[in-house]
């Protein structure tokens, strides 16, 4: 495993250093690493990631690196000890989104989004996507600051729409 | 401060199509924009797949749409259990805000729309479960039962339509009629039946909009 390490730069000038594999979770640092416009000496500079976001996503990718350097390792692995992992992962991720604000899940969604790493946006989506599960519309409107610009005449033709449904 | 309305279009239909079916619902009912958004093609595409991964993530579940004891029940298939036997599980069952569905009676199904018919044969409801928007047609008729109805798809008018047929042994009535969904109306089809006849119990299947 090359122990490289690099240097990531905030939007808010905090730097970050990171080892290459964790930041190869990120397509887009993965594809400067590739084109080798890396300097060792000269941090990357994340214009739309703050601080203390790209501290989570760090979090998130050094968490992460190890289960997929053990690829090899799996095949030989039982699936009990394969299934353990797992669980230790999802765990974790539970843990990890637990302790966020909504905000912060938007903002770590964005940041995710910018840097291309795929596993972090579905993890957050999929947490947002279970804040809305089972709730009103009211709920939903407030858990998501969102105004309702319906008329009443539009309220009452979306309540027909969905008269029918799998309750 | 980020909120949800912060989110590209493309961020928001990936949270979006994530929500199981049930709840979409409340989505819809929350804001213009969301319910324009949930109810387009392209996420109607999405959130199924993600449905399909999700549940093939439980060991290769299917969903199907079950009629028992005159109720519709959205029902989880398990046929692949590692551990356990095929098992059947009860996701949701029909309900409406504004009818009675607790007496149907016939269940028709063609291109994920469901046709479905009331015990007395008063109202035939068709009811599209991904985006909600329903057609009730009323029954004008005065015989109440051995009828059959079938749903089907028109590729030349590009239109939906049933197929209902009667079929009483005394007195002997035939009639074919067949209820077209652009025009919103029944037409009578001369069909005359003297060597062949469609049993009661034969309801009809539906492949590819082609009704059998």
């Amino acid at each position: 495993m090359s122990s490289n390490m690099i240097m990531l730069k905030s939007s808010d000038g905090a730097s970050f250093e990171i080892e290459e594999a964790a930041a190869r979770k990120s397509k887009i640092i993965a594809n400067m690493i590739e084109v080798e416009c890396v300097d060792e000496d000269k941090a990357i500079p994340l214009q739309n990631v703050t601080g203390n976001i790209l501290a989570l996503v760090i979090e998130y990718c050094n968490k992460h690196i190890v289960d997929d350097d053990d690829d090899v390792a799996t095949e030989e692995a039982s699936e009990e000890e394969e299934e353990a992992k797992k669980k230790k992962v999802d765990d974790w991720e539970a843990e990890f989104m637990n302790s966020m604000s909504l905000e912060t899940m938007f903002e770590l969604l964005l940041a995710a989004n910018y840097l291309n790493i795929k596993s972090l946006i579905d993890l957050v989506c999929q947490t947002i996507a279970n804040n809305i599960k089972d709730k009103t519309p009211e709920e939903v409107r407030k858990i998501f600051s969102i105004e309702n610009d319906f008329t009443p005449e539009e309220e009452e033709e979306i309540r027909k729409e969905n008269a029918w449904a799998f309750g | 401060m980020t909120k949800m309305s912060n989110l590209p279009r493309d961020l928001a239909e990936e949270v979006l199509c994530r929500i199981p079916l049930k709840s979409l619902k409340s989505v819809r009912s929350s804001c213009k924009k969301w319910n324009t958004l949930s109810k387009d093609l392209s996420f109607a595409k999405k959130h199924l797949s993600e449905a399909k991964v999700a549940a093939a993530a439980r060991e290769r579940e299917f969903m199907a749409v079950v009629m028992m004891d005159f109720r519709v029940y959205l029902m989880s298939i398990n046929l692949h259990n590692n551990d356990l036997e095929p098992c059947i599980r009860p996701q949701g069952k029909l309900i409406s805000l504004d009818d009675e569905v607790d007496d149907i009676s016939q269940l028709f199904h063609c291109d994920g729309l469901l046709l479905c018919i009331t015990k007395c044969n008063t109202r035939l409801t068709v009811w599209n479960p991904y985006c909600g928007p329903i057609r009730r047609i009323e029954f004008t008729h005065r015989i109440r039962y051995s009828f059959y109805h079938a749903l089907g798809y028109d590729k030349r008018r590009k239109s939906y339509k049933i197929l209902r047929f009667i079929d009483l042994d005394l007195p002997v009535i035939v009639e074919f009629k067949i209820y077209d969904f652009n025009s919103d109306s029944w037409r009578v089809l001369d069909v005359t039946s003297q060597d062949w006849r469609i049993l009661c119990f034969n309801h009809g299947v539906s492949l590819k909009g082609n009704t059998y």
